[in-house]
């Protein structure tokens, strides 16, 4: 299990320029369309820890499934469409079960799960079997892949930055 | 490490690798999901012991929520099933089927079938719930049905009728009479409170959902008790105390009351008629774990006992009792209501408590927008439930909440963020955007480690 990837993004370096999603709808629908993009770019403005200088306003985050350890699609789910793929960790709708009643849409506290209107199925994101295209084709470097023992390393990173930072501007205007 | 058993005149000993005990015998009563769940569970974490589900039916477990679309034919009688025989034998489960559990040697530690008995060390009792049956008169001629189990839905498919009256108009009663109206039936749906769905909504959402029903043809009463069915064998008519109703097919849906029989005296039952259980879903003798709707949880808004017939709840449920059996100690974080009724276009759900159950402290937020009607349920300032009608995004905002205990004085409180629209790619300063992210979009992120 010390294989199982997650998708981390850091909101410092995303542009907003939503590739991410086009690869995605592009991948997975086999046509672009950023409304059934099972990843979404959120804008909001001026965030506490990432924001470094004025110009950082416009802060972009992201809403994907984050796969999670106890989930409520899971057990919503009357048919046990909802399973868990041993090898890449993903929760993955099986597609020979699913009668689309859409309870798994209702329980979803991300909001991450899309109703296919020609299938009347449900698809989310299913890490693309392994090889994430979001992260693939990800222009700025914000969404890595990466083990989940290795996904808190970048926030270390940039707290400790973000530190130095404001110490060096501390000691600036009152020295010592 | 130590595996396997060892033997010492004769007798095998458990041999305990830190909390965990091997070659256990688990004996699981009911092959619903709550016990499905429960037997999963268990071999999850210990792939040695024994494990045994004594089962009524004859088939394996299936899911009860997607009855109603077998029975209007939307789906076959195959997905019906979410598991088949072979998935438990390659989990190593003994299905014990058509056997029924006539009582419980609680000091010998066996189970007590019609001609054997089972001999256990954990004992799962997930036996289930069982149709409410009105004491009316007339109930047992031909066409008279439940909506509970495969068999019952294959009775109703079977049936060859074309007037339905469905009593109860709880969501069973109300999928059911969907179901009929789909395959053709004409549909009176009669229930004895002052609006349908009276355990999920609260008097405006229902009146919505009612007047969907009858704008497609769905002839709904309320306030109206049922007095006697009419017919010599099989059912001819309905009388109701306002009127009566030529028919040739009854459902019952009056609700569903814990399956008890085979623990009354034996277990503590709780005061809804539950088997009475603590968190970790163990019941008041030891080594006896009870979960799914014949258990009486506690509920997660506020912690009081509650009959929690749900799917979900059941699943949860039977996990955590596996897993309590099987030495890892889980503690069951409560029942909560989550309903989901798709009445034509329709959507309808219901999650956590209504208005109508609380009695004090009781505010109420109402939301219209493009159509579609919400209602946020707030005790004491807390969101404890929603009830929402053709508007089913961002739902899952509300379920976390529910969990979170969120204080909430309007409708904007629940929403954090603003979604990215569309006019926002023409609204965006191109320029700025370069500048606004430190090195810019090609560099990656190389340049900072």
């Amino acid at each position: 299990m010390d294989e199982e990837k997650v998708i981390v993004f850091d909101p410092h370096y995303c542009s907003g320029c939503m590739y991410c999603m086009t690869a995605c709808s592009t991948y997975n629908n086999g046509a672009t369309s950023l409304s059934k993009s099972r990843i979404h770019i959120v804008r909001h403005e001026g965030h506490a820890i990432t924001k470094m200088t004025d110009e950082d306003d416009l802060i972009f985050d992201v809403i994907t499934c984050q796969q999670c350890d106890q989930p409520y699609c899971l057990y919503l789910c009357p048919v046990l469409a909802v399973e868990r793929d041993n090898e890449t960790g993903a929760l993955m709708i099986n597609q020979d079960k699913c009668v689309g009643c859409r309870m798994c849409m209702v329980g979803c506290p991300f909001g991450v799960i899309l109703y296919d209107l020609n299938r009347k199925q449900v698809v989310k994101c299913e890490l693309c079997g392994g090889d994430p295209q979001c992260v693939r084709f990800c222009a700025s470097g914000a969404l890595q892949f990466l083990p989940k023992n290795l996904a808190h390393l970048q926030k270390r990173d940039r707290l400790a930055r973000k530190m130095i930072q404001l110490r060096s501007k501390a000691s600036e205007e009152e020295p010592i | 490490m130590f595996h396997g058993e060892t033997k010492i005149q004769g007798q095998a000993i458990t041999i305990k690798i830190g909390n965990i005990e091997k070659q256990k015998r688990f004996v699981v009563i009911g092959n619903g999901i709550a016990g499905m769940s429960a037997a999963y569970a268990i071999r999850k974490l210990q792939k040695e012991s024994k494990i045994k589900i004594i089962s009524e039916e004859p088939n394996p477990t299936y899911s009860h929520c997607v009855l109603p679309d077998y029975l209007s034919g939307e789906i076959s009688r195959d997905r019906v099933f979410v598991r088949e025989f072979p998935d438990y034998l390659r989990k190593n489960i003994q299905l014990i089927k058509s056997k029924k559990a006539i009582s419980l040697d609680l000091e010998r530690k066996n189970v007590i079938l019609q001609a054997e008995k089972i001999a256990y060390d954990k004992l799962i009792i997930a036996t289930g719930s069982k149709p409410i049956i009105p004491p009316i008169k007339g109930i047992n001629k031909k066409g008279v049905f439940t909506f509970k189990s495969i068999e019952d839905a294959d009775g109703i498919c079977t049936w060859e009728g074309c007037t339905a009256v469905v009593i109860g108009s709880g969501p069973i009663g109300i999928e059911a009479s969907l179901a009929l109206k789909r395959k053709g039936y004409k549909v009176f749906l009669i229930e004895l409170l002052d609006r349908i769905l009276p355990q999920v909504f609260d008097d405006y959402p229902a009146s919505l959902i009612r007047e969907v029903l009858e704008v497609n043809g769905i002839d709904v009463a309320t306030q109206e008790r049922v007095v006697e069915i009419l017919g010599r064998e099989s059912v001819e008519g309905v009388v109701s105390d306002r009127r009566v109703i030529k028919c040739d097919t009854v459902i019952l849906a009056t609700g569903m009351r814990p399956e008890k029989e085979l623990v009354e005296g034996i277990l503590e039952l709780g005061k809804l008629g539950g088997i009475k259980v603590n968190q970790r879903m163990g019941t008041n003798i030891q080594d006896v774990y009870a979960c799914g709707d014949c258990a009486e949880a506690q509920s997660l808004i506020d912690g009081r006992p509650i009959l929690s017939l749900l799917w979900h709840n059941a699943r949860q449920q039977g996990e955590v009792a596996g897993s309590n059996a099987a030495g890892i100690p889980r503690a069951y974080v409560g029942s909560l209501n989550i309903t989901a009724v798709d009445v034509f276009d329709l959507k309808a759900v219901s999650i956590g408590d209504i208005g109508a159950s609380l009695a004090s402290g009781l505010d109420i937020i109402e939301v219209r927008r493009n159509g579609g009607y919400r209602r946020l349920v707030l005790s004491n300032g807390v969101l404890v439930g929603v009830q929402s009608i053709s508007w089913d995004e961002d739902l899952g905002l509300f379920l976390s909440a529910i969990l979170g205990k969120e204080k909430v004085k309007t409708y904007k409180d629940l929403m954090p963020f603003r979604r990215l629209p569309f006019r926002f790619l023409k609204q965006f300063p191109f320029d700025r955007k370069l500048q606004s992210v430190r090195g810019g979009v090609n560099l990656g992120r190389d340049q900072f480690f």
